[in-house]
């Protein structure tokens, strides 16, 4: 057995231990020991200085309360505009009565300080309390101002009614909502049973 | 019209107030509400909504507000006006309030307040109503030919 082994040659063993190192580091990058980062994003607006993946923001107010969170697997900021860009974003945002609102689209757009927020591409608001419902294809938000907007065709679901416009408006602080342009409301009535 | 009482209302309008702190839903501008056959038209219409999210009640104001139903195929439309109308959807009782006028058939009933049942047809008239002067019952009924 020891002859068999001794008359390998060593360009063989060699090649053995390299294999083997191989399936090692692969297991090794596979576990996520070391990420290798993915393609430096393009983007529109420029070369950004740095992108987040998985991110969860919060802001604070003032006393220290959190009254926005913004969820998103991806963020990238380009310094040309001080804008940061983000994908799937997932807004938390709660009203000076602690009600929560929820407002998500396709992309994101956080403008300079987190004075705007634009989400685009299906946007929603929701107010899980008052439970309704904005569909919209951009939706504009003002933390600032608690004013929510948007200026295209925009459709308020509270079931069983729903009600479209061509503009919508909502002060999330007063509880306020209002559509305007050619208005259409559909509301079922359910019989009295006497 | 039979079907009038579970169609589904639809509106339309310039503008929608929501405001969820006082559950009002408001329609202003040019506001048209159909149910059926039943339409109201005013300046300003309200909605109030059972815990069901059912619309349990409509209060349109204008000068004046409008109403007009088709009480079956064989009869003419029944009218009616008021500076303010509500509507009861779910017992089909129309109140015409103020500067009140109702035509059913060549029946014309006049005064501050004037209810009408929609499916049952009963009219009951009166010379006052909160918030309004006092004005006179007039009626003409036209006896059937």
């Amino acid at each position: 057995m020891r002859q068999r082994l001794a008359r390998i040659p060593p360009k063989f063993w060699l090649l053995l231990i390299l294999l083997a190192l191989g399936v090692v580091l692969a297991l090794f990058f596979d576990r996520g020991g070391v990420r290798i980062p993915g393609p430096v994003p393009e983007d529109p607006a420029g070369e950004p200085d740095y992108f987040l993946e998985g991110a969860n923001l919060t802001r604070f107010n003032e006393q220290g309360e959190a009254y926005q969170r913004l969820q998103s697997p991806r963020l990238v900021h380009t310094p040309v505009d001080d804008v940061t860009r983000a994908k799937t974003p997932r807004l938390r945002i709660y009203d000076e009565d602690e009600r929560v609102w929820l407002a998500r689209g396709e992309s994101g757009r956080l403008a300079p300080n987190g004075t705007q927020v634009t989400l685009s591409g299906q946007a929603e608001l929701e107010a899980p309390e008052e439970n309704w419902l904005l569909e919209t294809e951009v939706l504009h938000y003002l933390p600032g101002s608690g004013h929510a907007y948007s200026q295209g065709e925009a459709t308020l679901r509270q079931p069983p009614q729903h009600i479209r416009g061509e503009r919508f408006d909502a002060w999330i602080n007063e509880g306020r909502a209002r559509l305007t342009g050619k208005v259409r409301g559909f509301h079922p009535v359910k019989e009295s049973s006497s | 019209l039979e079907g009038d009482a579970s169609a589904p209302i639809e509106i339309s309008a310039d503008r929608l107030e929501l405001d969820d702190k006082a559950g009002t839903a408001i329609y202003t501008g040019d506001v048209d509400m159909q149910q059926g056959s039943m339409k109201l038209t005013g300046a300003r219409v309200e909605i109030q909504r059972n815990a069901d999210g059912q619309v349990s009640r409509v209060t349109a104001t204008g000068d004046r507000a409008y109403i007009e139903q088709k009480p079956s195929p064989e009869d003419p439309l029944a009218k009616g006006w008021g500076q303010t109308i509500v509507y009861h959807a779910a017992e089909r009782r129309v109140e015409l309030i103020d500067q009140a006028e109702l035509h059913r058939g060549e029946d014309v009933f006049n005064g501050a307040y004037v209810e009408y049942q929609l499916d049952r047809r009963v009219v009951e008239a009166r010379a006052e109503a909160e918030g309004t002067q006092r004005q006179r019952v007039r009626m003409t009924l036209t006896p059937e030919q």
